[in-house]
């Protein structure tokens, strides 16, 4: 098994992905422009060789690397980098090299939101109303039926960049007059917090493993208005989130895959946002981990060596993820130390977050597990607490 | 750099300071398509040969041309031939094309530009150029004649199409090259007699059809476009040539009649063949209808191109390299002289009435080429051949009785 990964000193927390493979038998092949030197002792030990490029960016030189490995290796089975950043060039370095898994074709309808939702609305999954807006005419029209306010973004991009929620004419206005070049989806805004369908596809597209997460609001509202992230595991996933997810993961053609799907709880029920054909970011895995008892970057280097895991992932747990904001204008009610001392039966996990990716995950985060979910939001409460 | 760029790069590659890595299989054979490499490199492409020869034995001509050579220990050994490729790739980016023109290989071909995401046929595309039903569904759905035969399983099923086209019927294998382990089989007992010693492998059987081959051959551009195209016409069949041990005996139409030029263009079409050279083998009955036979995605072999250039007083090697380097051909002249193919058999048993030293003191006019024939051709081509061109085919009809005449 000759595999190969971009960046894979990060996020730093993947490099388990890499250990695990090559425990498993596999030839890990990294590339990337940090400096051998640089990287971690962990990484180095994982890795079966590391082709430094001197700009990540240069597809050119990604595909030179791989013929590299080629030469040397023999033909590549899977180039994946876990990571929606390198989604893409995952999915060029596959098509150019004929390599198992999705190629620019089938990316196509995981990038681009409008896509998405067309692939949603055939399989009947409700969706937000909403399209492709170019003029604010076509935008007025749409605003017409739904009403304010409403939810503008990237027909494609990544996370909550350049989102913005517009309540009125004048918003609306401003966000024509300054908004980035490229095509924007414009969608009715739906109250509700946010459910997710994660998990790991096996070759052939069925769901090995999953997971749901809870927030109670969405990456939108945590960016834009500076809140802390808090979202939580649960033990049992409702039945309609199941339904739809399982068929959402047959629809995109996932396997061998991790993906996490976003939906909103409504009142009136389930509707899909938007999926994400990698895992969760951030501490998710890990979250999966400890919500299992575990290894889940094992169990994949399984599914990719044998074409199957070994465990039942049955939920024994639930996992709070609590992600503070740590600016000079928001104060703690509670120090790091009163957190620790008072909760630290109940975390498993605490660290300071990569500043990239704070912004969506907070500065510094906690993970909490209990079987109850109960003592969690009471110690999450205290954790958040802002004076 | 986004995929489509990288498409047109490919569309393009001579363009924007990008140079054409063009990787040949087996660049040293068979020795004549050693052109290819030339005129290739001549029009500034980078020529990138794979094969098992040992650099010091290709010829001086093809090392000359060659930017680099990796010699593999065995061509058949595809993980090997990909590492070659890696190679390449890593020294030199993006392969642009990857052909061996040779029908050996076709199949590796594709499968290499599989790998690689190289233009051309891949492995997808193949099913109807290796597959002989699969290849016949094509024809007749594009409306081209075809014999009558399908696929058959034992002998019982044997029977069941015998009675529909009657005694004698063609059995090769649906996927072979050339006239490889085809028979033609007259009665019960040849048929009992094929079953009991066939190949382990799928048969199609097809009714005999009585005529002369005549071929519809050429080059199509990036779009499909027929850019060059040739007709030869074979008195004696291939598959008689190999089993009857005759010799081989073609020469090109000065004029293709226009059924043909329809039929042809169309399995073009059909067949998906862009910026490839193609080999089309019909049936002319004594009725003078037109019965596909075969289609091959590739140059005909043997001295074929030479002939190509002989007929229409051009260099076919460099139009392709033309084409592939600037996606166009130049304007020649089609169909200039009647060109003649001599392949005779030398055999023990086999005499002519004229020797080499009579045939060319005879013919000094006309023969324009004549050498021997690589072994591994002879029994479908002759062991020793002569090319004749002539601006009409009738003086090289009396060559033929002369040349090919036996003791």
């Amino acid at each position: 098994m000759n595999y190969v990964c971009l960046s894979p000193n990060f996020p730093p927390n993947y490099v388990n992905f890499y250990l695990r493979l090559r425990e498993r038998g596999a030839n890990v092949l990294g590339i990337d422009s940090v400096p051998y030197e640089q990287l971690s002792p962990e990484l180095r030990a994982s890795l079966t060789e590391y082709y430094r490029v001197d700009d990540l960016e240069n597809y050119e030189e990604l595909y030179r690397a791989c013929g590299y490995f080629i030469h040397k290796y023999g033909r590549l089975h899977r180039v994946e980098s876990h990571s929606e950043y390198w989604l893409d060039r995952d999915a060029m370095l596959r098509t150019d090299f004929n390599v198992f898994g999705f190629k620019n074709d089938d990316l196509l309808d995981v990038r681009y939101k409008s896509r998405m939702k067309e692939v949603f609305r055939s399989i009947g999954i409700p969706v937000a109303k909403g399209k492709v807006v170019r003029t604010p005419e076509e935008a007025r029209k749409l605003i017409g039926e739904t009403g304010y306010p409403v939810c503008v973004k990237p027909d494609c991009g990544v996370g909550a960049s350049s989102t913005y929620k517009l309540h009125s004419d004048e918003e609306l206005r401003f966000f024509f007059s300054t908004k980035p070049s490229g095509d924007f989806i414009m969608e009715e805004f739906l109250d509700g917090r946010i459910e997710t369908f994660d998990g790991l596809a096996d070759r052939n597209g069925k769901v090995l493993l999953m997971n749901t997460f809870v927030l109670d609001y969405g990456i939108m509202e945590m960016v834009n208005y500076e809140l802390d992230t808090l979202h939580y595991t649960l033990r049992d996933i409702p039945e309609d989130l199941v339904e739809y997810g399982s068929r959402i993961v047959k629809a995109f053609g996932l396997k061998e895959r991790f993906f996490h799907i976003e939906f909103f709880r409504t009142s009136s029920g389930l509707v899909a946002l938007e999926i994400n054909a990698r895992p969760p970011g951030g501490w998710c895995i890990d979250m999966l981990n400890y919500a299992n008892d575990a290894d889940v970057y094992e169990q994949y280097a399984r599914l990719l060596m044998d074409g199957r895991i070994t465990m039942l992932f049955e939920r024994p747990y639930h996992v709070f993820y609590a992600g503070l904001k740590e600016r000079e204008h928001i104060l703690r009610s509670h120090t790091r130390d009163d957190v620790l001392r008072r909760y630290g039966h109940l975390i498993v996990q605490h660290g300071p977050i990569a500043p990239i990716f704070s912004a969506a995950m907070g500065d510094y985060a906690y993970l909490l597990r209990s079987p109850d979910l109960e003592p969690l939001k009471e110690a999450v409460a205290y954790i958040s607490e802002r004076v | 750099m986004t995929s489509t760029d990288r498409a047109d790069m490919s569309k393009s590659p001579s363009g924007g300071g990008v140079k054409m890595n063009y990787v040949c299989i087996s660049p040293n054979f068979p020795p004549n398509y050693v052109n290819f490499s030339v005129r290739l490199r001549e029009r500034g492409a980078r020529v990138l040969g794979i094969g098992a020869e040992p650099y010091e034995q290709l010829s001086q001509t093809l090392r000359g041309v060659l930017t680099e050579y990796y010699r593999v220990y065995d061509m058949e050994n595809y993980e090997g031939v990909l590492q070659a490729c890696g190679y390449f790739t890593h020294r030199y980016g993006k392969i642009h094309r990857i052909e061996s023109h040779n029908e050996y290989w076709l199949a590796q071909d594709a499968r290499l530009r599989t790998d690689f995401n190289v233009f051309g046929f891949k492995n997808d595309d193949m099913g109807p150029i290796k597959r002989k039903s699969a290849m016949k569904e094509v024809f007749r759905n594009f409306g081209i004649p075809v014999a009558r035969g399908r696929i058959v399983h034992g002998l019982s099923d044997a029977f069941e199409l015998i009675a529909e086209t009657g005694y004698p019927v063609c059995a090769k294998p649906d996927s072979g090259v050339g006239a490889a382990q085809t028979f033609k089989l007259r009665n019960e007992e040849e048929l009992q007699l094929f079953f009991d010693t066939k190949p382990p492998m799928e048969y199609i059987m097809e009714e005999f059809i009585e005529g002369e081959i005549h071929t519809f051959d050429g080059l199509t551009d990036r779009e499909g476009n027929v850019v060059f195209m040739n007709s030869f016409i074979f008195p004696k069949g291939v598959m008689e040539s190999v089993n009857d041990n005759l010799d081989m005996f073609y020469y090109s139409q000065k004029e293709i009649p226009g059924d043909l030029i329809e039929y042809g263009a169309r399995a073009t079409k059909a067949f998906g063949l862009k910026e490839r050279f193609f080999h089309f083998e019909f049936f002319r009955t004594p009725e003078s209808e037109l019965v596909a036979l075969e289609i091959n995605a590739r140059p005909p072999g043997g001295w074929s191109m030479d002939m190509f250039n002989y007929a229409h007083d051009a260099d076919l090697y460099d139009q392709y390299a033309k084409l592939v380097m600037d996606g166009a051909v130049d304007a020649f002249s089609h169909g200039a002289y009647t060109t003649a193919y001599f392949g005779r058999k030398q055999r023990e048993h086999i005499v002519h009435a004229h020797g080499a030293a009579d045939i060319l003191e005879n013919f000094r006019g006309m023969i324009i080429q004549h050498g021997p024939i690589d072994s591994i051709f002879a029994p479908a081509i002759g062991d020793y051949a002569f090319i004749l061109r002539a601006e009409d085919p009738e003086p090289l009809m009396e060559a033929a009785a002369y040349i090919l005449e036996r003791a």
